[in-house]
């Protein structure tokens, strides 16, 4: 290989690396999955499980992290529903959204059905939302003290602290739990929704 | 014999009461859960939910029960129960219900695909994409809930009327109270005992036959007359 390829090749080599750092998607990915210290604002995490399956989405105001541990604010996790195997597929909810909010316990009909028939919401098992957690990457926990609302088409939950054991798809509700279980899901997915017009769904 | 005169026509009244009696043709435990007001009126489906509350809850999405834990309450303003642990199981298909039915259509990713940001995860490209169409489609039933376990101090309260002046609240007792959502049953366990007013019932087990307007059946009665008698013959004995 002679000096001019060589030269080509560092090139080459610097504008992959150029273009890496450009891209803040990835950039989040390898960040937020390493142990380095790291301030994310508006993010989305995706975790995926063995088989490369998308297990879910965490978004969050701000993200801390600090070892294996992520210290989130209003964060935001999105159990879900099994085969996707790239965030491309999901309609993620968009930065230039307003910030997404669980809707009231015990909401009308037309609340619901508007939140479960969003494109952002028809790929998810469940919804977690909360005023901080805290997320560990070793055991896949994520653990909070503060009020906590979990949203899903059969059933809401209201209470205070959580332990969310997402490998196992089990959360704990610690105390002060208020549910409303619906026995008629089916009727949220009567209407269709509006086509979304989000098309970015990562931003720093 | 007077005194065995008097409790077997309290017996009768009250397996009277049990069988006939309007309040008892409302809602149950039952009732509750199956998406009906009060009054037997057939609610709007997007608005058939119960409201329970706990001191914790633990929620298996893997495998679809739902575990409220210390000081359950369901009321229902007509209705109410309390226990220490309420476990609901949701049926299979039920489950994607509560874990999400989620619509995936191929085509409506795929054209999103564009728009997305770059993949998050090295080395994804999406291969598995194909799976999605494994995914069936959104076909959730009626019924979700397969049955409901309720233990520990489990009191069923049935409200009287409040439009009757002589009606009374019924209390069923029991250790456990299973809802068979299939059967439409709710059978309570444990030293059962019913109670309205100063009458009490105990037997094998309570049947709470939903399907039949929630017509309360005591399995193996044995009736305790404890208060005034309904032929307005006082009495103090059993």
């Amino acid at each position: 290989m002679g000096l001019r390829a060589r030269k080509i090749h560092a090139l080459s080599l610097l504008f992959i690396l150029a273009a890496v750092l450009c891209s803040g998607v990835i950039l989040l990915a390898q960040d937020i999955s390493s142990g380095s210290y790291t301030v994310l604002k508006r993010y989305i995490y995706p975790r995926y499980n063995g088989d490369g399956e998308i297990q879910y989405l965490v978004y969050g105001a701000t993200a801390v992290n600090k070892g294996s541990l992520i210290y989130l604010t209003m964060p935001m996790i999105d159990l879900v529903d099994g085969s996707y195997t790239s965030i491309r597929q999901i309609d993620t909810v968009d930065s230039k959204d307003p910030y997404p909010a669980p809707y009231k316990l015990g909401s009308e009909g037309s609340v619901l059905r508007r939140f479960w028939t969003s494109t952002h919401h028809k790929h998810s098992q469940a919804w977690i939302f909360a005023e901080k957690a805290t997320f560990d990457k070793s055991t896949n926990i994520l653990t909070s003290d503060d009020p906590a609302h979990f949203r899903s088409r059969q059933l809401d939950a209201d209470g205070v602290g959580f332990d969310a054991f997402n490998d196992r798809k089990f959360i704990h509700i610690r105390s002060n739990v208020r549910v409303v279980l619906r026995l008629k899901a089916k009727a949220l997915e009567i209407e269709e929704p509006a086509p979304s017009t989000s098309n970015q769904g990562v931003k720093q | 014999m007077t005194s065995h005169l008097r409790t077997f026509l309290a017996a009768s009244g009250i397996l009277a009461a049990a069988a006939f009696q309007p309040a008892l043709h409302a809602q149950g435990f039952g009732g509750m859960f199956s998406g009906f007001s009060m009054n037997g009126v057939t609610q709007d489906e997007e608005e058939s939910s119960t409201v329970i509350t706990a001191s914790a809850a633990d929620i298996d999405l893997e495998h679809n029960v739902i575990t409220l834990i210390g000081d359950v309450v369901v009321d229902d303003h007509s209705n109410k129960i309390t226990c220490n642990k309420m476990t609901i199981y949701l049926e299979e298909d039920a489950a994607d219900s509560l874990v999400g039915t989620a619509d995936k259509p191929a085509e409506k990713a795929d054209e999103k695909k564009e728009d997305k940001p770059a993949a998050v995860k090295p080395g994804d490209d999406g291969k598995k994409d194909d799976k999605k169409d494994d995914k069936k489609d959104d076909d959730q039933p009626d019924k979700n809930i397969s049955k409901i376990v309720c233990s520990g101090d489990v009191v069923y309260v049935k409200r009287a009327n409040p439009n009757d002046p002589n009606g009374q609240d019924q209390v069923a007792m029991s250790e456990q109270a299973d809802y068979d959502a299939r059967k439409e049953l709710i059978v309570m366990t444990g030293n059962p005992v019913m109670m309205q007013g100063s009458n009490k019932m105990y037997g094998d087990r309570i049947e709470i036959i939903i399907k039949e307007g929630n017509r309360m059946r005591v399995i193996n009665p044995k009736v305790y007359y404890t208060g005034e008698s309904f032929l307005s013959s006082p009495g103090s004995g059993r």
